[in-house]
């Protein structure tokens, strides 16, 4: 059983990060220099709408309708929201982009 | 009054809503075959954040009042997290695909 305050951060980029780090590898792989093209175009909606449901979060919070009890937490919040969901949103809303490039990248080399 | 804010409303006021108006403004973001990737992303979404998300409710990590949920428990989770995380990843799915169509 995972305590600490860095219990939730590890359980979070543990799984991801080196899914992330795949999926960027192959991404820079097949776009090379285009790789900064597909940045630019997937970056604003990984972090708009991270942002936005981060501060989503924060009235489901103040609502109660989940809840982060003490001492598995860095501690630090924004507004009633654990630093780590906005992490977390980020770190997911990468994933999907990513996936979906690499998705697009499938379906393009068999047209 | 406002009506209290359940998970199920929250799915709608926050994250429905939006999904529809990218729908709405961009109705043919899934054509042409896009919508079978996103099937199988959505697949992948699912066979891993379940666990994902499971284990973290198991660890502690955080918790539901299940008295603001419709009340079905699958596993540690209320039927309605297990549609925010697919709804979220539609979102920004549909907008990334979006923005893709103008890249090489």
């Amino acid at each position: 059983m995972m305590q600490g305050p860095y219990a939730y951060l590890i359980h979070l980029l543990g799984w991801t990060l080196p899914v992330l780090l795949g999926q960027f590898a192959l991404v820079v792989w097949r776009h090379r220099a285009d790789t900064f093209r597909i940045l630019r175009a997937i970056l604003p909606p990984v972090i708009v709408i991270a942002v936005y449901l981060t501060t989503a979060d924060h009235f489901a919070i103040s609502a109660g309708i989940w809840r982060f009890p003490e001492g598995k937490h860095l501690g630090i919040y924004l507004g009633s929201v654990p630093l780590e969901e906005l992490v977390f949103f980020l770190v997911t809303n990468l994933l999907v982009a990513l996936g979906v490039v690499l998705f697009r990248d499938i379906q393009a080399s068999r047209a | 009054m406002i009506p209290m804010l359940t998970y199920a409303r929250f799915l709608g006021l926050f994250v429905c809503v939006p999904l529809a108006l990218t729908f709405a403004f961009f109705p043919r973001v899934l054509a042409g075959g896009r919508w079978l990737a996103m099937l199988v992303l959505l697949t992948i979404v699912y066979a891993t954040t379940t666990l994902w998300d499971n284990a973290a409710v198991a660890m502690g990590f955080w918790e539901f009042d299940m008295q603001r949920t419709w009340g079905i428990k699958i596993w540690y989770l209320p039927l309605e997290e297990y549609l925010f995380f697919g709804l979220q990843s539609l979102l920004v799915g549909a907008w990334v695909l979006r923005r893709l169509e103008r890249v090489r």
